[in-house]
């Protein structure tokens, strides 16, 4: 069933004002950005295949940020999410070679494998804790020391402007949704935990989840006649 | 289920949203290749591999990246440990790093590289490690080496000015000595001077230019007492230092004249000697110094000689460097 609810602002703790998230749909040179943002990748991955160290460095300069970054959304220990950046890109540099790119881009293998890292780790640890049910993904890592001393813009330009269109994706998306999304996808939550975190019924959340990730999937690969972007 | 509606089942398997029986279903679908399905679930992974992109960025301590690096580094040195043992197979520590500690880590074993892998490796372990270490120490002996030479030319230039210096100095050191010894003559004939004016028996005889140029002008002073003459002329730019000048006498009554002196002028216009009047004169009546012989005026009598030939120039021509004293005192 599909929830009518009509859009209104995001009440979770992104940021309200990302950039790029109110404005026209991407233009074609984002686009371009994104195809530029691939190609570099792919090189990077097939230069670590060749032992290039530098490569590894360059990859981990342009990623560690959002890989930390879903690391402390899912490890309430920052040492454990520091384990997990080391763990991943060590994992990069190890297995390269098995990285295919028929199955999604060098940014989402790394992300998807991060956040796979994070799992098992909270797992081993059992530090997590649990969700009580605030909608506030960075809690406790909004102060603004901690933002102040780790919170630093991309130093990448293409990383920022894929970054942008994903936050304005999200933001398209109905409140429930999104925080579905977020508990689960980036807190590192089963649906069972979510419904159980947001007192609401399981089956409401796999709703929720499956109908915004629907949402995001279409419009990433939507075939209107001005194509915005594609995977 | 036809493949039109696994869209979702996939969006929900790769969020962990489907139970057991499901997610087999559906990996066992996946297993049989469905292109459809595949490109579905690469591109919901892709996907779901943005969303981290959502948060802001965090970016971990430095220690983290040093800590990595450092790992890499060790692992590309064991590569290369094991790619020098002879029979190919290595054995490689896992990781090749301490600080592996993970249940999970990279299994441990024997590996066998391959030979292409193996050289890029060395490669670049040489090219990391190796080249970087020598290019600096080839640069540092050239740059060495040329500061040397530098050095050594700047060294020789400063030894020849010193040489310069001391031949300067040795030259101002002998000029230095003639003019001390020149200003020791001129102390000695002023005292000599000194003791001849304060001589009861002294006489004061000016001479004139014998071509009455008046501002040339000679003065002899006779000490009587100790047969001392000095003579004082000021016209240096004639007379000559190095030449030999004569005092001669011409007793009252007499008509040849007496030689009483010869001498030579210092720089200074001064002349000293012994008088030698065997007979005194109570009078006389000529006094004069003329040229006798020696100094430039020699050298260009000779020098007209040779050129002249036959002719010879009178060497008593006393008419431009003569003085003389008319009357007696």
């Amino acid at each position: 069933m599909v929830e009518s609810q009509p859009k209104r602002r995001s009440t979770s703790a992104f940021p309200k004002n990302p950039v790029g998230v109110v404005g026209p749909p991407l233009t074609r040179s984002a686009a371009q950005s994104d195809a530029a943002l691939r190609r570099e990748n792919a090189a990077l991955m097939n230069r670590i295949v060749q032992r290039d160290e530098a490569a590894l460095e360059a990859l981990y300069d342009r990623y560690s940020g959002a890989v930390y970054a879903i690391a402390r959304q899912i490890l309430a220990q920052t040492a454990d999410a520091e384990e997990v950046v080391d763990d991943t890109f060590w994992e990069v540099w190890r297995k390269a070679d098995r990285y295919d790119p028929t199955r999604g881009s060098v940014a989402s293998y790394l992300l998807l494998l991060a956040r796979s890292r994070a799992i098992d780790r909270s797992r081993q640890v059992r530090a997590q804790r649990p969700p009580n049910g605030s909608t506030e993904l960075l809690d406790d890592r909004t102060e603004p020391e901690h933002r102040e001393k780790y919170g630093k813009p991309d130093a990448d330009l293409l990383l920022t402007e894929r970054r942008a269109m994903v936050q304005r994706l999200l933001a398209e998306l109905t409140a429930e949704q999104r925080q579905a999304i977020e508990l689960n996808f980036l807190k590192g939550l089963s649906h069972q935990q979510v419904a159980e975190a947001l007192d609401v019924p399981l089956g409401t959340i796999k709703t929720r989840i499956r109908q915004g990730l629907i949402q995001l999937f279409d419009r990433i690969r939507t075939n209107d006649e001005e194509r915005e972007y594609e995977l | 289920m036809s493949c039109d509606g696994r869209k979702e089942q996939i969006l929900l398997y790769l969020t962990d949203g489907l139970d057991r029986s499901e997610r087999d279903a559906l990996e066992s679908h996946l297993q049989t290749g469905c292109p459809r399905c595949a490109a579905q679930h690469s591109a919901a992974r892709e996907l779901l591999g943005w969303l981290p992109l959502a948060l802001p960025p965090e970016h971990p301590p430095q220690r983290v990246k040093d800590r990595l690096m450092s790992r890499v580094g060790n692992d590309l040195a064991a590569a290369t440990a094991a790619e020098h043992r002879a029979d190919g197979t290595v054995a490689l520590g896992g990781s090749g790093d301490a600080h592996s500690r993970r249940a999970d880590s990279t299994p441990t074993g024997s590996l066998r590289l391959r030979g292409g892998r193996q050289r890029a490796a060395w490669q670049r372990l040489l090219i990391s490690h190796v080249l970087p270490p020598l290019a600096a120490a080839a640069l540092a002996i050239v740059v060495t080496y040329g500061l040397m030479i530098t050095s050594i030319h700047d060294s020789q230039d400063r030894l020849a000015d010193l040489e310069d210096r001391i031949a300067d100095l040795q030259d101002n050191l002998e000029s230095s000595s003639k003019e001390m010894d020149k200003l020791k003559s001129y102390h000695a004939v002023t005292d000599e001077l000194l003791t001849t004016l304060h001589s009861s028996a002294l006489r004061d005889i000016p001479l004139q230019r014998i071509n009455d140029q008046e501002s040339y002008w000679a003065r002899l002073l006779w000490d009587l007492e100790n047969d001392r003459g000095f003579l004082f002329a000021n016209d240096m730019d004639t007379l000559q230092a190095d030449a030999m000048y004569s005092l001669w006498f011409t007793p009252e009554g007499s008509t040849d004249p007496i030689q009483a002196a010869e001498f030579t002028f210092d720089q200074f216009g001064r002349a000293r000697f012994e008088m030698n009047v065997p007979d005194r004169p109570g009078r006389f009546t000529h006094a004069r110094v003329q040229y006798a012989f020696g100094g430039e005026r020699e050298r260009s009598t000779e020098r007209e000689r040779d050129t002249a030939g036959e002719h010879e120039p009178d060497p008593n021509n006393v008419d431009e460097i003569s003085f003389g004293a008319m009357g007696a005192r």
